[in-house]
Order: structure tokens, then C-alpha cells, then sequence
């Protein structure tokens, strides 16, 4: 199960921007005067025009890459360390990595490892910043990194414990979001798209001129038709629709009109509002739904006793597709840093990488991991071969990517007044 | 003096309790909503100083409860959801009550323990369980089905304000009915036997003597199950999911959940802590009133 797939949204944003402090790329910043947090004063855009998040840390676009500062306080563990005895403490979405995946590290390791679970983003930042929770790793996401980074959450990576990271694809060897992977390797990759069931709805996405409007043409499905209960995802579809890429935009112009966009969705079909899209086509319940790859590559499992995996179709687009990646990162209070560092390379190993992905289905971006014999191979019904991200859709898509205070504020009054029905 | 203390002292645990687990709170959420965020992590950042507290975000929310603002539709669906339900658990709970406290005799006691059931279950798993119910293939439609009373399933779970409300009576009826037993339970019989002694028949009796005698406890129960009807964002989040169908609480749990703005949430809080003060007030107003009109009689 995918992490988004909790009551609750996972697009939580930088907010207050920061002083401009050095450039998007480049050279490393030792921003050491910081001291206990880096709370600067702040301005929304700094004088490259590019939009500033918290401790004056640039808000990463594909096309402006940001390296994410280094503290004096906050330093890499040294190199030839032996690993501690662990237990090692996984801080994670609930059901986001294969128990049996955990089970062989400690095996191989002779360690322990103890998973707590958070639902949203903000449980988990509540628990890590009150001081009292103390766990090693960290599942993360896009939105927050530049945050734990100025918040001093996350600790810088010793690269010298990573042998794997070559593993991974180029481009997420060195991901515009957080250049030179300093503070993060990549867990998994997934687009998003539209999922309907074959057997009930008459016209595919691809048969549209827009494939998007298959949502917006479904009133003969009232009350079968869903959208994902994540304000990003579902504005961001409805901008799609319109052919504005830029899934980041703060114009209120262009959020507004993607409100207006997606009401008109309840009065269509009476849209509903969540993130069951892995159970609900499955069961019948829902025929056509915003959905996420990974969940869709799962959805099988979901389907009652007979009915074969045709009856579930998924599409996104070739070029242009929402193509997100989580991440892991390990916290700057870990006891066993040492440990996680060996966590995480062992999460990079292309075997493990691939065992991780049969049971949770959302793959990992590793070289090794051929989409074709995904398929091939019967991991993936070919029915449902759009699912698989390949390092090209990566390239060619679009991210979701952080916002500015003002930025979360406008997304999110536009959800309410869509929520509000 | 140790005697002037002591039967006072009694309420001191209540008054600790009322203390830590209400007005601080409560304060907390004021202190909240008039406060900031921490720049960095989101965290709100309260403004326990009533001097330091910014009013700009109760204003813009505020501005929201205009008719045909945001705040202003849900509250109004809101009100009517909670409104249709009671009227519901009224319908359905009375007559229970009503039986079990004049009717049921051997059978009283098991069916007093039936009724507390329910509170064993948490009310989200209650809720839950109504999703396997009320599924396409679930077994309300196969049974209507089966009865030859619908020949399609019925798309219970497709955004409809009738299974939120249906609902909403399912989950809070139980509350309804022990508080109202308890007032008609303690009804004297002898002003019954008295107004059929006087000529009435039974119906009248219930209409003219049973019903005024249990008024008040109909306006205690039915406060009982409305304050937190108000405040219910699960119902409609398990059963509908559709914005057609969206109370206030989901507005409240949307700001709460994430986002810059829990300051908004926190207004909202308050907004409808304030609309349920004066309910209440009411409430006390007519129980206060109909204390005094029974002294008065008694002189």
C-alpha cells in the first residue's frame, strides 16, 4: 500500500521563505551561523527569481536543481565505522516495505529492526521534532526534505557506506531535488493516472482526443467515479487536463480554475473524494478513478475469487505523466547511524530492490529492475503494463514538486471549496 | 474550618478534571487559532499571550460563513444532516425507550444489556463494518435483493446524503435511547393511572400526560447526540467521500490535517464551539424554566 493511501494528504509544504542564501547549484554551503535551526527571515523569491523555501533553501524544480546545505553542526559520520548492534528503529508509512525484506536484513546483519508506523506527514514531523521519538531511518518525500534539511531533522550521507547507490538510475543518483543525493537515496518511483474497470465503462481514457475527460464525460457513472483525496494530485490532474505543466504554478488564476474544474465533477458524477483506488475499482464500487501506478500494479490481489486482472485498465500519459519519487533518509538523532547507512545500502541491492517491489508494488528506480520482464515475468499483468515507470517516463514527466507558504495556502483553499461540495 | 471545606473538597477531583481535560484544552485551541506556525516544520505555534493574538485569520475565516461561501454551504448541510438525524433517532428511539421503561418486564434487563452493546464497538468500527454492508454485493442489497424488493443493487456508498444521514442515526441512537429511558423509567405511574381514572384512553394519555412529562428528557437526549453530530467528520468520510455530502467537521479535519493553515482550523473549532454554546444555553434556559414552573406547582 502506498503511503498516500492514508485519510490523510501527504503534500505537506515548505512554508515561510527563507533569505537567499548562495546558489541552486553548485557549491557547498556551511551555513554554520544557523545554529539550533535555520529559521531565517524570509522572502518568497529570491533574486534569481527562483521560489525560496525555509533556511533559505531555493524550492527544488527539475529545471532548478538545488544541492542542500551542509551545517558545521550537522556533519556525515565518519568513514570504516563497524555497524552497531541495532536494533535498528525504521520510522515508515504503514505497510510501505515487504516484512519479509526486513526479516532477511536482520538475518544477514544479526540485528534487530523495529518499524514504527506514522498515517500523514505531519504525525510524523510532530513525532520527530518532539524531541522524544528516537528512530533511525526516515521514509520522506519531495515535499519535505528542504525542511528536515533546514530543521537540522536529517543527517548528510556518507557515501562511503553506499556502494549500491551506482545501482540507481543516473538520474536519481544525482536527483535535482537534492543534488548529489547528500541527504537521501531513492526508495521508489510511481506515476499518477486515471484507473477504470474494463467491464463497466464503455470508453477508454485513449479513446478521448483528451484521455482526462473521461472524468469530466461520466455522468452515466454517477457516484462510480473518484478522484484522489490529495489536493495536489487531483488539482494537478484537473491543470493537466488543460495542458498547463506546471503542476507547481501559485497563479490563483490557474488554481482557481482547476477548482472550478474539478466541482464540476460532483455535479457530473458526484465525485468521490479518496485514496481507495487500489480497493474500490477492484471490488466494483468505483469504475473510474484517479489513481496511483503502484496501487493499480496491486489491485489484483484486490479482485474477488474469478475475475481475471483484464477487467482493470490503467492509463497515464506518455509524456507529461505525474512521476513522483519517495526517498529514505537517516535522522541527524539516530543511535545507530552506522547501522542505517548499511539499511540503506541494503535496500539499494537490485535483489532486495526487487523483492521489496513484489509485495508492495511500487518500484524501485534500480538499473537492474527490467520493466519488460516485469511483465515478462508475470509480476505485472500485461493488461496493467502502463503501471511500470521507466527511467525515460521519469525524464519526460512531471514532478509535484514543494510550494511556498502563500503557494500551500491558495491549494489548499481551493480544496476546501471543492471539499465543500 | 476543616468543616467548611469538607463537603466542598468533594467536587475538587471534578474540578481538576474539568480543569486539565477541558479548559485547558479549550484554551489551547484559542491560543492556537490566534497564534502562527513554526516557519520550518508547520507545527502551530500558539499565542498563549491574549496580547500577542492575531485575528486576521478569524477574520477571512469568518468572511467564509457568508451565504454561499465555503463554511457558510457545509454549515448549512451540516445543520440539516444533524437536524433529519435526531428527528430519526427520535423516531426510532423513543418507542424503544418508551417500551423497555413501561412494557418490557422479564425481558427488561436483556434488553437494557443489548442496548449497551453497541458502546463495546468503537463507533469507527461500527461505521466500518457498514462499508461490507452496504457494498454493491454487500448483504443489505443481496437481502433486498433476495426479497425481490430491488432487482439492482443499490449504490448505498455512491455520495448519497441518505446513507450519511441513516448513518449518522445508526451511530448516535444508542446514546439517545439510555438517556431517555432513564426520564421515562422515573415517570410516577400514579399520574398515568390518573389520567386514565379521568376518562382518557391510552393514546391520550401518552399524548397529554407521557409525552409533556418526558420532555425534557427528549431535549436532554436529543443534546446528548447533537453536540457531537456537529463535530462528526467520519461518518461522511467512510460512507459517502463525496463533497455533495461534506459536513463541517470534514472542513475542520481538512485544516487540522496538514498545511500552513491549521490556524484556520482552529477558527473553525471555535466558530462552532460557540454556535453549540448557544444551543446549550438554550438548552439550560428551558431545563432551568421548567425546574422553576415545577416549584411553583409544588407551592
Amino acid at each position: 500500500m502506498h503511503p498516500r493511501e492514508r485519510p490523510t494528504t501527504r503534500r505537506q509544504f515548505l512554508i515561510r521563505a527563507g533569505m537567499v542564501v548562495g546558489t541552486l547549484s553548485g557549491a557547498d554551503l556551511i551555513l554554520s551561523a544557523c545554529g539550533g535551526s535555520a529559521k531565517s527571515a524570509a522572502t518568497t523569491s529570491g533574486t534569481s527569481g527562483v521560489l525560496m523555501g525555509p533556511g533559505g533553501i531555493p524550492l527544488a524544480r527539475r529545471e532548478h536543481p538545488v544541492t542542500l546545505p551542509l551545517y558545521a553542526d550537522n556533519e556525515a559520520i565518519a568513514s570504516g565505522l563497524d555497524a552497531e548492534k541495532g536494533p535498528l528503529q525504521l520510522f515508515n508509512w504503514a505497510a510501505y516495505i515487504n516484512p519479509a525484506t526486513v526479516k532477511k536484513f536482520e538475518k544477514e546483519h544479526n540485528v534487530q529492526v523495529s518499524i514504527t508506523t506514522f498515517e500523514n506527514e505531519d504525525e510524523a514531523i510532530a513525532k520527530l521534532t518532539s524531541g522524544k521519538a528516537s528512530f533511525d531511518v526516515w521514509w520522506t518525500t519531495v515535499d519535505l526534505i528542504s525542511r528536515a534539511v533546514a530543521g537540522k531533522l536529517i543527517q548528510p550521507l556518507n557515501h562511503g557506506y553506499l556502494a549500491n547507490l551506482k545501482n540507481v538510475w543516473p538520474e536519481l543518483q544525482n536527483p535535482y531535488y537534492d543534488q548529489h543525493s547528500r541527504y537521501t537515496v531513492p526508495y521508489t518511483v510511481y506515476t499518477t493516472g486515471i484507473a477504470w474497470r474494463t467491464d463497466k465503462v464503455k470508453k477508454a481514457p485513449a479513446d478521448y482526443a483528451n484521455p482526462y475527460d473521461i472524468l469530466w464525460d461520466s455522468h452515466q457513472y454517477a457516484g462510480k467515479v473518484a478522484v484522489l483525496d490529495d489536493p495536489r494530485e487531483a488539482l494537478a490532474m484537473a491543470l493537466l487536463r488543460r495542458g498547463i505543466l506546471d503542476v507547481n504554478t501559485e497563479d490563483p488564476a490557474l488554481v482557481n480554475r482547476a477548482q472550478k474544474d474539478l466541482s464540476q465533477l460532483t455535479s457530473i458524477a458526484n465525485v468521490k473524494v479518496n485514496t481507495n483506488d487500489y480497493t474500490d475499482i477492484p471490488a466494483g464500487s468505483t469504475y473510474i478513478s484517479q489513481a496511483w501506478s503502484g496501487d493499480m500494479a496491486g489491485a489484483p490481489e484486490y479482485l474477488a475469487k474469478g475475475v481475471k486482472p483484464t477487467v482493470l485498465g490503467y492509463w497515464r500519459p506518455d509524456v507529461h505523466s505525474e512521476t513522483q519519487s519517495d526517498m529514505i533518509a537517516i535522522l541527524r538523532g539516530a543511535k545507530h547511524p552506522v547501522l542505517a547507512h548499511t539499511f540503506l545500502n541494503f535496500m539499494l541491492d537490485n535483489q532486495n530492490g526487487l523483492e521489496n517491489f513484489t509485495w508492495n508494488g511500487y518500484i524501485p528506480p534500480l538499473n537492474s529492475i527490467d520493466p519488460d520482464k516485469l511483465v515478462s515475468q508475470g509480476y505485472i499483468p500485461a493488461n496493467l503494463s502502463s503501471t511500470v515507470v521507466r527511467q525515460s517516463d521519469f525524464a519526460k514527466g512531471v514532478t509535484i514538486d514543494a510550494l511556498t507558504t502563500e503557494g500551500q495556502a491558495l491549494w489548499q483553499n481551493a480544496w476546501s471549496t471543492f471539499k465543500a461540495g | 474550618m476543616t468543616r467548611r471545606w469538607f463537603w466542598p473538597s468533594f467536587a475538587l477531583p471534578g474540578a481538576v478534571w474539568l480543569v486539565l481535560l477541558f479548559l485547558v484544552p479549550t484554551y489551547a485551541v484559542v491560543a492556537v487559532a490566534f497564534g502562527t506556525v513554526d516557519p520550518i516544520f508547520q507545527n502551530p505555534v500558539p499565542a498563549w499571550n491574549p496580547l500577542d493574538w492575531q485575528f486576521d485569520t478569524m477574520r477571512s475565516v469568518l468572511a467564509e460563513f457568508e451565504p454561499g461561501h465555503t463554511f457558510w454551504i457545509v454549515s448549512v448541510r451540516t445543520l440539516a444532516y444533524v437536524a433529519l438525524s435526531v428527528a430519526g433517532c427520535l423516531l426510532i428511539g423513543y418507542p424503544v425507550a418508551y417500551y423497555l421503561a413501561r412494557h418490557a418486564r422479564r425481558t427488561k434487563g436483556i434488553l437494557l444489556v443489548l442496548l449497551i452493546v453497541p458502546f463495546w464497538v468503537s463507533y469507527l468500527m461500527r461505521m466500518l463494518a457498514w462499508i461490507g454492508l452496504l457494498f454493491p454485493d454487500g448483504l443489505v442489497n443481496r437481502t433486498l435483493i433476495h426479497l425481490g424488493v430491488i432487482s439492482q443493487p443499490v449504490g448505498w456508498l455512491d455520495g448519497r446524503p441518505s446513507s450519511v444521514i441513516l448513518a449518522l442515526i445508526y451511530g448516535y441512537v444508542p446514546y439517545l435511547i439510555l438517556p431517555l429511558y432513564a426520564v421515562l423509567d422515573r415517570i410516577d405511574r400514579s399520574v398515568l393511572e390518573a389520567g386514565r381514572d379521568l376518562g382518557a384512553s391510552p393514546i391520550r394519555t401518552f399524548f397529554h400526560v407521557t409525552l409533556p412529562l418526558s420532555r425534557n428528557g427528549i431535549l436532554a437526549a436529543s443534546v446528548l447526540i447533537t453536540l457531537p453530530m456537529f463535530g462528526d467528520y467520519y461518518t461522511n468520510d467512510v460512507i459517502s467521500g463525496s463533497p455533495h455530502t461534506s459536513m463541517i467537521g470534514n472542513q475542520i479535519n481538512l485544516y487540522f490535517q496538514g498545511g500552513t493553515q491549521k490556524t484556520v482550523g482552529a477558527c473553525l473549532v471555535i466558530v462552532l464551539s460557540v454556535f453549540l454554546a448557544l444551543l446549550m444555553s438554550y438548552y439550560l434556559w428551558v431545563t432551568v424554566r421548567a425546574s422553576a414552573e415545577t416549584k411553583e406547582s409544588l407551592l
